[in-house]
């Protein structure tokens, strides 16, 4: 028992903590633990090389975590939460076929499209597990933007404040904007265009060796 | 290709912008303060770039690397974004972004080192 649980946590790809899981359980969640079993369940389903898949069940399994996440965020009765969570799903759907199809094939950019989709789940869990604004939230549309400049030039580090004396559960206008233009151009990417393959040259990636072409990376 | 090496420099931007953190020892500043804007412009041209860049290529494998890492780098940019305004685990985010950065270098090498060749 334990045993299993284990290795369904681990197999949830080190995805953040499941939205508000760590709750002791209450009747009222019981609809909720279901919903992240979802998540569980679908981890679990491509855990196997994809040799031992049982396809149909993978569909099923990925069908269920795009209903699981939506009946959360809908849960929230946050519409931002909904929006964001919505987007992040339609992309989900989008690279869950495609790695459907690349297992299907046994493509070698296979694993790339796993891993791409592992991380989109994580941005759905972590998109779930945000807080919810507290009850006075009345319209999404209620932020007043009054600094917004589109000129991105220039950045006074010192003149940040639109937000400033709010805690950490206001959301932020620019991320907002943001996240629209990202997500709305990963919509619009869907998948390459199929041509004629009469140039089937080999392309290997190098080896890694963490240098960048110009910009060092400074992570502390 | 030149389409490449215009997409290098948003590359280069973007993690400038992202850089910029290192200037905010407070998270809650971090949060306030941070480019997010700025960010996805530069994200999103470096991914307008490669996508317009692999309609070029006859090279199916090369089309789909490229495609691949437009892809990846604007999710991991949407995962920065999140992280970061919702002040949850920026430390993640860097992990990943790192990642993928270096991921992303290695195809466009390996793009690069196949056009040339």
């Amino acid at each position: 028992m334990d045993a299993e649980n284990r290795r369904r946590e681990a197999a949830i790809v080190n995805t953040p903590p499941h939205p508000r899981q760590q709750q002791s359980p209450q009747p009222q969640h019981r609809s909720h633990s279901s919903h992240t079993q979802a998540f569980a369940n679908f981890s679990d389903a491509i855990s196997p090389p994809p040799d031992q898949w049982d396809f149909k069940q993978v569909g099923a399994e990925l069908v269920s975590v795009v209903n699981s996440a939506k009946a959360i965020a809908e849960e929230s009765k946050n519409p931002d939460k909904v929006a964001r969570v919505t987007a992040l799903l339609q992309q989900f759907v989008l690279e869950g076929k495609d790695m459907l199809v690349k297992a299907k094939d046994n493509s070698p950019s296979f694993l790339s499209s796993k891993v791409q989709l592992t991380q989109t789940l994580r941005s759905v869990v972590l998109a779930l597990s945000e807080s919810d604004p507290t009850p006075s939230y009345t319209q999404p549309q209620q932020h007043t933007v009054r600094t917004v400049t589109v000129s991105t030039t220039s950045t006074t580090s010192s003149s940040p404040p639109i937000y400033s004396s709010t805690p950490t559960t206001g959301s932020i206008p620019a991320a907002d904007r943001a996240r629209v233009r990202l997500n709305s151009f990963l919509s619009s990417l869907g998948r390459p265009r199929a041509q004629s393959y009469n140039d089937q040259g080999s392309f290997h990636p190098p080896p890694p060796d963490h240098e960048f072409m110009h910009a060092p990376l400074n992570f502390n | 290709m030149k389409g490449i090496t215009s997409a290098n420099s948003h590359l280069a931007l973007a993690i400038q912008v992202f850089n910029s953190l290192n200037d905010y020892s407070v998270a809650e500043e971090r949060r306030r303060s941070f480019q997010y804007e700025e960010f996805a412009t530069q994200s999103l041209k470096f991914g307008e770039e490669l996508n317009d860049a692999s309609s070029f290529s006859s090279n199916e494998q090369v089309r789909e690397a490229l495609h691949s890492t437009s892809r990846t780098l604007i999710t991991a940019s949407l995962h920065v974004v999140d992280s970061i305004e919702k002040n949850v685990d920026v430390s993640g985010a860097r992990e990943m972004w790192g990642q993928t950065l270096t991921r992303s270098v290695q195809v466009l090498k390996g793009v690069l080192s196949v056009v040339k060749g």
